[in-house]
């Protein structure tokens, strides 16, 4: 595991401001939370949005704003935490394979006895756990820092941790995307613009799909709703919101490996 | 145990570009094979081949009695790139540490020597270093394991004099421990002062392949001479070795084959104020192995 180790000691600085930068947007967002209480006309407002609109922002029917699992679904699951988590698998993804085969130091790495399918299958499990180290993060940022700001009021523990999970698999798999596109192409910019813009589209494609009325299966297409159709956090633990996307993040990942594994290093 | 390095009929093609062609390769365990040509002649694209970097559009590479992508091979290898990219962000240490690690091991009392031997800032991020002291962690990293294959790649481009006489040293003794040397270059005393014999390689193929002496008597000069005093070209034409003879601004250029004592004695009846020897482009310098045709 020395391949697997080494990417995540070389992103240890960055990996420090990542987790200070996730603990700062989870405290502040809970520090929010008193000032949203209670506030009706906050849910008026919501409630008269566009179904889209309301997609997008995480808010479903019957579980008001101004309450705690409203809120930090909107303001964490729906926004800030799950596009923290995001840019960073994207960011860990696009680097593992092209981006260190762009700067030119994966082919020296590959001089030594290693062989590529090591250095590839090494480097997705360092993202996959370092998405996952940051998911635990978060869960533990709103669970201890919580309930100073009440923010944890009708909030299921069980609906919470799955919830990280959720947040932290739609991220790996965008992470995939990017890991999957460098590992192609060899190219750090290629694995980000394919990543964003898988990003980009399912995020559009959940809010105008949720506006046009079309059946539950279609919605299925965009990845966001996997996660975002149901308030974990009001109704506890659901499958469909982490297990598609802990299917097809490997999926993604290794369809790149025998491209990978045939083509010349640029 | 045959050869350390065989290539059958290895080609490569970059679209329509062949960059390595029906390239015969032999170089025998324990010797020093130069690998030399002009830029763009296909050498590091050969290399790359034989690490497994890129893969041929044709023929066949056997390194160490395997492949350059067999793990057991490639660990009995060292590598020096000719343009070393090392990540940013390891220091000195960090390579070592974990190359080392990579390869199941390493000498250490050796790599101890070595990087007090080239004087190295061990903890200093490689991103921080001049391109000199870059090039220094990736000699080390290439000989730290003692490896039995070296594979150099204009090694001693961006050392000072003094670093490349260090070098120089250090490729000979670990030649005479055992080493087979493979070394690229488009400079002739870098290969002149490690190799034994020499490949010559144009355009991807392989032109021809000598002995350093031989090497030596066929390669061409190129020499001006600014000459005090009434002279003409004629007089230099037709001496032995003498390709051609010229003027060019106000001074005499000659390009001698072998041998320059005749142009040397014809010219030393002159008073002759300053001699150059211009930096030799190697298809000029070895155009009499150009000329003997390619191979069919």
């Amino acid at each position: 595991m020395t391949v697997f180790l080494k990417f995540l000691e070389d992103r240890r600085r960055s990996s420090l401001w990542w987790g200070l930068g996730i603990m700062a947007a989870v405290v502040f967002t809970l520090a929010f939370y008193p000032s949203v209480k209670g506030q009706d006309d906050l849910d008026q407002v919501l409630e008269d949005l566009p179904a889209g609109v309301q997609a997008v922002f995480g808010f479903e029917e019957g579980i008001p704003i101004s309450s705690a699992p409203g809120y930090l679904q909107l303001r964490l699951f729906a926004s800030v935490g799950i596009i923290l988590l995001l840019i960073l698998a994207v960011a860990a993804g696009a680097s593992a394979v092209g981006g260190s085969e762009e700067d030119g130091s994966l082919e020296l790495l590959l001089a030594n006895p290693v062989t590529r399918r090591r250095v590839f299958f090494e480097r997705y499990l360092a993202v996959a756990a370092s998405v996952a180290a940051f998911s635990a993060l978060m869960f533990a940022g709103v669970v201890t820092a919580g309930p100073a700001f009440d923010a944890l009021e009708g909030v299921r523990i069980d609906g919470l941790a799955v919830a990280c999970l959720g947040c932290g698999l739609i991220a790996l798999l965008h992470g995939s995307v990017a890991f999957a596109a460098g590992a192609w192409t060899g190219r750090r910019s290629t694995a980000l613009a394919v990543a964003s813009a898988v990003a980009v589209a399912g995020y559009l494609a959940q809010g105008v799909l949720s506006a046009a009325d079309v059946p539950e299966a279609v919605r299925f297409v965009s990845p966001w709703h996997w996660f975002l159709r149901d308030n974990m956090l009001a109704h506890g633990p659901n499958v469909a919101s982490w297990l598609p996307a802990l299917i097809a993040s490997p999926v993604v990942a290794v369809a790149a490996w025998p491209r990978f594994r045939d083509r010349d290093l640029r | 145990m045959t050869a350390a390095i065989q290539t059958r009929g290895l080609t490569k093609d970059f679209g329509a570009l062949r960059a390595v062609d029906r390239l015969d390769l032999e170089v025998a365990r324990g010797e020093v094979f130069g690998f030399l040509g002009p830029n763009g002649a296909g050498k590091t694209t050969t290399i790359r081949m034989l690490l497994d970097f890129v893969r041929p559009t044709a023929g066949t590479a056997t390194v160490l009695d395997g492949s350059g992508a067999d793990p057991s091979v490639r660990r009995r290898i060292g590598y020096l790139p000719g343009e070393l990219k090392l990540d940013r962000r390891y220091s000195a240490a960090e390579v070592v540490g974990y190359f080392g690690r990579l390869r199941g091991g390493y000498d250490a009392k050796f790599t101890q020597e070595l990087l007090e031997r080239f004087d190295l800032d061990l903890a200093r991020p490689s991103g921080e270093l001049s391109t000199g002291n870059r090039r220094k962690i990736g000699i080390v990293q290439a000989f730290m394991h003692r490896p039995e294959l070296l594979i150099l790649d204009e090694p001693t481009s961006g050392l000072d004099p003094l670093l490349q006489n260090e070098f120089i040293a250090l490729v000979r003794e670990e030649v005479a421990r055992g080493a087979t040397v493979f070394l690229s270059s488009h400079l002739m005393p870098e290969v002149e002062a490690l190799a034994g014999r020499v490949g010559v390689v144009r355009r991807g193929r392989l032109v021809a392949v000598a002995s350093v002496p031989e090497l030596r008597r066929r390669a061409r000069h190129r020499l001006q001479f600014l000459i005090e005093g009434p002279w003409s070209p004629a007089e230099f034409q037709g001496i032995p070795g003498v390709i051609s003879a010229a003027e060019r601004d106000g001074a005499l250029e000659v390009v001698v084959e072998g041998s320059v004592d005749g142009v040397l004695k014809a010219v030393a009846r002159h008073p002759v104020l300053r001699v150059t020897t211009p930096g030799d482009d190697l298809t000029d310098m070895f155009m009499s192995f150009y000329q003997e045709g390619p191979p069919p």
